[in-house]
């Protein structure tokens, strides 16, 4: 009997004591795992906060290709610094090739044509021709003098009664072939004439500028640097087919990264507190604990649809934004373009509850149909 | 004269059995009952539980509970970190999935993405492989219970139905046709879902989810100062217009949410209201004829000059050793199942509230009994004893 004694009460001690330690075990709170990188932090108390793209200061210039074709050769490597004019890479011109060897065959047979026709008169058709003319002159006198000397023997002999008219005839004869003769030098000695020779300059300058668009046309197929600047991305590539036109591919992108710019996203929201006088500082959002100050640059005065980077092919538009874009102040900043940071800018304070009603209460209802539609 | 009660109170074995059990009996009911009624109610917020680097919870207006995701503009968290006197805050997503698993069957998940920087939000008791895995390109983390349960996968690839084994690290998942790679496996508490919750960074979990505007599901935030979170909670809500809840009033909105939505609380309700009623029924009635039977005793020793409050002392003493080892049994049977069986089998979760509601049932029905047995004592004629 003496055991209930001890036992019982043991037991419901034992009990209370499972139920305390029940309690402290499952109500312990959880332990906070230590962050593997700290959450980027303001250094501002107030401020606006956005998501920068780092760019280059000329922004992203991406190429397509001036003509459609197959891509010959690329010139240029990633990375490298490029001058203006520079070439990049060349679209295929071997028909343009083709064409321009025919082109300037035809031009240099136009050229010689108009070469040919500045040469006329030639100096053997021209001594031909005078050699006619001086022999028809020649015949001219032989004929007069034959009729002068009939005529001097006298009219009365019916020889000469015969012999006059055929002298005669044999005179103008003479005549007629002197005034072709004469004819002839003088067309022969005019050359051509400058009606011929416009029509035959025409032709030549028509094979010339064919030649000339041919030539154009070949240096179209080479893609140019439009300013100094770093290639940043090479999608050509030799033997792919590029497509000129409007929604065309990029085939290469540019851009100037000395220095570089940030371009910042702000919430339509939260624009109203962006002031350019504030002082900014872009940090980056893994790894390294960094941050770069920044100074202002200008700010795009149209509010424009965010444009939400996801890696996904569907780009997703959610909200407006102000874009401010600033420089990073020092030179050697370890980020390249394309790269997103955090960015936060000093701004004016929030005013408290009191003062802010009447301030947010217009905002509100321009503010909720954007948000509804979305962009 | 203590002593004799006691005896008093051991001797009739029986009854003293049927008193202590009745009790015991009472005491485990409402105190499991409302152990796992409390349990199942915190499985509904354990993500708030599992991440308790966030002062404030920032999340989309009319969202009901935790679970309940309605995304807000990707802006928003620039938004927050406008505020004044937030010292950090990350994204978080969260949302339903199907996953395809490498046996070919599909497992509806729950998917969260952590900040891919700072992994805020990550498991932070991990069983294999640590959480800078998720830098790894394409990689998941998935927790014990969905490893070992949802996400088995068949010992014989031939037999999808035959017997499993847990899936491990290294194999490969598909999230909406893209690959997910298993990197580490955690240890998390269960969800009330009880669906398997897969970890990765939030921009990866962004690329497993079909094409949705909005992405943001929630943003956890870090006051500067601690003292500064109710201030800082009514500058984010006016400021940005979105709903701001410390963890606590967080869970509290989840566990509101299920407790009006599910029959659960009645279902319990009934089933402590039944320990109570069996605790009153049993051992009130018991420890009742316990002093009917022991009547003549007390006649006895008021015949031999006790007075009547002496013997209601006797009385109200016998009550509180009974209630008070009945509660002890009780509440020892009650916290040995909640130990021993795991976790994830049982949702059992006991909070300083249910020993304390438990004792006050039985000091109830402690003192309910024994006022009726101390108005049959306080009325005893010692005569009436000798007399039978």
């Amino acid at each position: 009997m003496n055991w209930k004694f001890v036992a019982l009460p043991v037991l419901a001690v034992v009990g209370i004591v499972a139920a305390a330690i029940t309690v402290i075990k499952q109500n312990k709170p959880l332990p906070a795992p230590l962050p593997v990188v700290p959450p980027v932090a303001s250094p501002y108390g107030d401020r606006v906060s956005g998501s920068g793209i780092v760019e280059p200061s000329s922004e992203l210039i991406e190429l397509g290709a001036p003509v459609s074709g197959l891509i010959e050769e690329v010139v240029v490597q990633e990375g490298q610094r490029v001058a203006r004019g520079e070439p990049l890479f060349v679209i295929d011109r071997r028909s343009l090739k083709a064409q321009l060897t025919g082109s300037e065959a035809r031009s240099a047979a136009a050229e010689a044509r108009l070469a040919q026709a500045k040469a006329l008169p030639k100096a053997e058709t021209l001594a031909q021709a005078q050699a006619r003319a001086d022999q028809a002159r020649a015949a001219v006198a032989d004929a007069q003098g034959r009729l002068d000397r009939l005529m001097a023997i006298g009219e009365a002999g019916a020889l000469s009664r015969n012999e006059r008219p055929t002298r005669e005839f044999e005179l103008a004869n003479a005549k007629a072939r002197l005034a072709e003769a004469e004819a002839n030098l003088g067309f022969v000695r005019k050359g051509t004439y400058p009606e011929d020779l416009r029509v035959i300059e025409a032709e030549a300058a028509t094979a010339r500028a064919e030649t000339a668009a041919i030539r154009t046309e070949l240096d179209r197929c080479i893609a140019r640097a439009p300013i100094d600047a770093h290639v940043l991305r090479i999608d050509a590539r030799p033997g792919q087919y590029a497509a000129a036109g409007p929604g065309a591919k990029t085939q290469m992108t540019l851009g100037d990264v000395t220095p570089l710019h940030i371009r910042v996203d702000i919430d339509e929201r939260d624009a109203w507190r962006f002031s350019d006088k504030g002082k900014a500082v872009a940090s980056l959002r893994g790894g390294r604990q960094e941050s770069y100050p920044l100074t202002f640059v200008r700010r795009v005065p149209l509010v424009l649809p965010k444009r939400t980077l996801s890696g996904e092919n569907a780009e997703r538009i959610d909200t407006r934004v102000l874009q401010a874009i600033y420089r990073f102040d020092r030179d050697d900043v370890p980020l390249a373009p394309g790269q997103v940071l955090d960015v936060f800018i000093e701004a004016a304070a929030v005013p408290e509850a009191p003062a802010a009603a009447p301030a947010d209460a217009p905002a509100a209802p321009s503010a909720a149909p954007a948000q509804g539609n979305g962009g | 004269m203590r002593a004799i009660a006691i005896k008093m109170l051991f001797g009739d074995s029986a009854k003293f059995y049927g008193i202590l059990l009745g009790l015991a009996f009472a005491t485990l009911l409402i105190a499991q009952q409302a152990s796992i009624f409390v349990g199942l109610m915190s499985r509904t917020y354990a993500l708030i539980e599992e991440t308790p680097q966030a002062d404030l919870w920032v999340t989309d207006p009319t969202m009901l509970f935790v679970d309940d995701t309605k995304p807000m503009q990707v802006t928003a968290l620039q938004r927050v970190r406008s505020v004044g006197g937030v010292k950090w805050a990350v994204p978080m997503f969260k949302s339903l999935l199907v996953a395809k698993l490498p046996s070919g069957a599909r497992q509806l998940c729950d998917v969260v993405g952590v900040d891919d920087a700072s992994l805020i939000g990550a498991p932070a008791k991990m069983v294999q492989g640590d959480t800078s895995v998720l830098r790894r390109p394409d990689t998941i983390i998935i927790e014990t219970r969905g490893a070992r349960t949802r996400l088995a996968q068949p010992l014989n690839p031939a037999d999808p139905a035959g017997p499993k084994r847990p899936i491990e690290v290294g194999e490969e998942l598909e999230l909406n046709e893209k690959r997910a790679v298993i990197g580490g496996i955690a240890e998390t508490k269960p969800t009330f879902q009880a669906v398997p919750t897969i970890y990765t960074t939030y921009s990866r979990a962004i690329g497993f989810s079909p094409a949705n505007r909005r992405t943001l599901s929630m943003i956890l935030v870090k006051a500067d100062s601690p003292e500064e979170i109710p201030a800082l909670r009514a500058r984010i809500e006016r400021e940005t217009g979105l709903a701001v809840y410390t963890p606590r009033d967080f869970a509290w909105k989840t566990i509101d949410f299920w407790m009006k939505q599910t029959g659960i609380p009645i279902n319990f309700g009934i089933a402590i209201a039944l320990g109570f009623l069996v605790g009153v029924a049993i051992a009130g009635q018991m420890f009742y004829n316990f002093t009917l039977d022991n009547l003549k005793y007390f006649g006895a020793m008021k015949a031999m000059g006790a007075t009547t409050p002496a013997l209601l002392g006797l009385v109200a003493l016998q009550g509180a050793v009974a209630g008070a080892l009945g509660l002890g049994l009780g509440l020892g049977v009650t916290s040995f199942v909640g130990l021993s069986i795991p976790e994830d089998k049982l949702a059992f979760k006991m909070t300083w509230h249910i020993p304390v509601i438990a004792a006050g049932a039985v000091i109830f029905i402690v003192v309910a009994a024994s006022s009726f047995s101390m108005r049959k004592v306080a009325k005893l004629d010692p005569a009436e004893v000798f007399q039978g």
